[in-house]
């Protein structure tokens, strides 16, 4: 797994956490070509971004409660439109040939709302209730945060970093939860 | 200028009198039904064409990538400048064409079962947790990694969802030298690109006339026929005239399209019309076919079918419209070069409730080649309404109102009443709804299991290398669809009857409807999706989230 393919810098400059994992070798051409295929199939507009509501527009995504998440993570430069750049970084991370670090990464930035390296209580929170809609008490849930945080939490700043992450999530077969063939 | 029109009349001159003859040959042909495998060989040839068709891009396509690999060391790949849908996909499977790319495990499968949902046990089982939850309120667990199935769910269907792919043509594995399936391939090589030219000139300035022409012509000796049929005082006499008339006229059609069926285990299929019974039958899919087709035939089938009302009701009154009816189906399918092959005929519904997949409108045509239907469908006005009130006419069909949902219920009474009649003919269903492209069976709507009695499950599979069947109809118009079927090589299909399947006691009609459909996408194979076929036109409904996010909660807490 070489690095000589890595997409440049510069292209994912506002994106500090995930810039390194970003390898185009993930893909061979075929699959990059049907991608773009894809790609401009759920572009609607024909803008060159997708936006939140073409994604909508699928109705299995529509179902999907973390959907906001995975679009948010997609839009790694925050312009609220998902690039072919991005999304083919975005889909490369679940690639059978991605590594295991880079799809750590992706579970992190789920629960990473605002993208500071850190999961706080209330990140963890708010994703749990996207995940469980009303169906859990807030109660139940802030213990259910309370809990998790307190047993991941080794450093005791009193929120999960990527290295306390990767060590609760680390030793679960994500690379086999995070594959999607392409 | 002046050249060209002197060419063309030069031509058309030397052209008229083979191709006269060529017709009259098909016409005698088909009135004694006999075959002389043209089509069967037709189809033959063109899979070899194809098949070196896809050499030969293949070769062009490795030594295009040999050169543009020497370029892109250098620089970065540009994905976005690549020729679209050049894409031949190996991953295919039946029919030379992709079922699916992405190999799903059914985690957090979508199970959208909110019109009625799936019996919760069927979804435990799925997901795979145990039912503590009464006394598992207040331990619940929570893993960070809990979201991944949902992630992941949500990837896949970023990369390939199932629910709009199915709205869609399917795509080929090679191309089967149709512009509208490709519209970089002529370009590729120059041997490619005669042989597509030469294949547009087939098409279109003598398949397309021909059919046409057959079409108007079986249409014509229909309407004599029928008419003469007419003039026959009753008896028996006349019933077997008619009978002969209907079936002959009834061959030509079918060989103006070219079609070719091949009817499998025929020594069991039933003895006798008065036993299959049958009235006269089209779905208002193939009313609107017509109607929109050729002016010619809509007459006719009033014509024949005011006819047939004249008749008193009875056996006679049925073995003609039997006939009649198979007749000018047979003689439609010519007109797009329909090959079918009907599977297990021995399976063929006789009374009862029919259901089938749906893929085209063509697809009640397919099947009332073999067997006569009734046919249920909406009411419209104006000329379509016209043409339900002549069929109506001729047998016992069932209109309603889609919309209306108290006459839903009328219309399931109805369906009751017309299956508890001893002579009826098997009613035509497409549960789904909707059209699908032919790789996929979508959700079954229950309304037609409800109803109790028979069901005869019909599977029918398209392929796709000769034609496109499936009518993309937010793409397409009707017309614009029936020209590319008049256009295409062939419309080959196969069709499999399955045993029929009865409610067992116990059974919902949700769970028997899943069943059937399970069977029949086994059968054609077809993939078997969850999903509502309404999504086509409709957005998701919120609920459907709401489920999710239940199931989620549930695991959460039981784990």
């Amino acid at each position: 797994m070489g690095n000589e393919n890595s997409i440049p810098m510069e292209l994912c400059s506002n994106s500090r956490v995930n810039c390194i994992d970003f390898k185009v070798e993930n893909f061979d051409a075929d699959e990059i070509r049907r991608l773009g295929k894809r790609f401009r199939k759920l572009d609607l507009d024909n803008s060159g971004a997708l936006s939140i509501d073409e994604f909508m527009s699928l109705p299995e995504l529509q179902q999907n409660p973390l959907v906001q998440r995975v679009i948010d993570i997609f839009d790694a430069d925050g312009n609220g439109e998902v690039d072919f750049k991005e999304f083919i970084q975005g889909v490369s991370q679940f690639s059978v040939k991605g590594d295991k670090l880079s799809k750590l990464r992706f579970a992190f930035r789920i629960y990473d709302m605002d993208n500071d390296g850190f999961i706080s209580n209330g990140e963890l929170f708010q994703v749990l209730k996207m995940m469980v809609g009303n169906n859990l008490k807030d109660t139940q849930l802030q213990q259910i945060v309370d809990k998790t945080i307190l047993f991941a939490d080794k450093d005791e700043d009193g929120k999960i970093s990527f290295e306390e992450f990767c060590n609760v999530v680390g030793n679960t077969d994500i690379h086999k939860k995070m594959v999607v063939d392409v | 200028m002046a050249l060209i029109t002197s060419f063309v009349s030069v031509a058309i001159s030397i052209l008229y009198t083979p191709f006269l003859l060529l017709i009259l040959c098909i016409i005698f042909l088909a009135s004694i039904g006999k075959s002389l495998g043209v089509r069967r060989l037709y189809v033959n040839i063109l899979l070899k064409l194809f098949e070196y068709g896809r050499q030969h891009i293949e070769v062009a396509e490795k030594i295009a990538r040999k050169d543009s690999s020497d370029e892109e060391d250098e620089d970065p790949p540009v994905p976005d400048d690549k020729p679209p849908s050049a894409i031949i996909k190996e991953n295919g499977s039946i029919n030379g064409t992709k079922m699916t790319v992405i190999e799903r495990h059914e985690i957090l499968g979508p199970s959208p079962e909110l019109n009625y949902k799936r019996s919760s046990s069927q979804e435990r089982v799925q997901n795979g947790h145990r039912t503590d939850q009464a006394k598992g309120e207040n331990k619940v667990d929570f893993h960070l990694s809990h979201c991944l199935d949902l992630v992941k769910a949500g990837m896949e269907s970023i990369i390939e969802d199932q629910v709009t792919s199915v709205f869609e043509a399917e795509e080929l594995r090679s191309w089967n030298l149709l512009t509208r399936t490709n519209r970089q391939y002529e370009f590729l090589t120059w041997r490619l690109t005669i042989i597509w030219a030469m294949g547009f000139v087939v098409r279109y300035l003598f398949l397309l006339p021909l059919r046409i022409m057959i079409f108007i012509i079986g249409v014509f000796v229909m309407i004599m026929s029928t008419w003469i049929v007419s003039m026959i005082p009753h008896d028996g006499l006349r019933g077997r005239i008619g009978r002969i008339s209907y079936v002959m006229s009834l061959r030509i059609l079918v060989r103006s399209i070219s079609l070719v069926a091949t009817f499998h285990d025929e020594q069991y299929s039933p003895k006798g019309n008065g036993f299959c019974v049958a009235n006269h039958t089209s779905v208002i899919d193939v009313a609107i076919l017509s109607s929109n087709n050729c002016f010619s035939l809509v007459w006719w089938l009033i014509t024949c079918t005011a006819c047939v009302g004249t008749l008193p009701d009875g056996k006679m009154k049925q073995r003609v419209n039997y006939a009649v009816s198979l007749m000018c189906f047979n003689f439609l399918s010519r007109c797009i070069s329909a090959v079918i092959t009907y599977h297990d005929t021995h399976n063929k519904p006789t009374r009862g409730i029919c259901v089938a997949n749906h893929t085209s409108p063509i697809d009640a045509h397919v099947l009332m080649c073999d067997n006569c239907y009734s046919l249920i469908g909406q009411r419209h006005g104006g000329f379509l309404g016209l043409l339900q009130r002549a069929l109506a006419r001729a047998s016992p069909h069932i209109w309603f109102e889609r919309s209306e949902v108290k006459d839903r219920h009328a219309v399931a009474r109805r369906l009751k009443e017309h299956i508890s009649v001893e002579d009826n003919p098997p009613i035509l269903i497409f549960p789904e709804g909707t059209c699908i492209n032919n790789t996929s069976v979508m959700q079954f709507k229950k309304g037609s299991f409800e109803v109790g009695g028979t069901i005869f499950p019909v599977a029918i599979k398209y392929d796709p290398r000769f034609g496109e069947a499936f009518w993309n109809s937010s793409r397409f118009g009707m017309l614009h669809y029936l020209l590319n079927m008049m256009t295409s090589w062939a419309i080959v299909c196969d069709v499999w009857y399955l045993p029929a399947m009865t409610r067992a006691p116990g059974e919902s009609a949700v769970d028997f409807a899943n069943r059937v459909k399970a069977v029949i996408a086994r059968r054609g194979g077809l993939v078997d999706l969850q999903w509502d076929g309404q999504l086509k036109r409709m957005k998701a409904k919120k609920e459907w989230r709401e489920l999710q996010q239940e199931e989620i909660s549930k695991r959460i807490k039981s784990e």
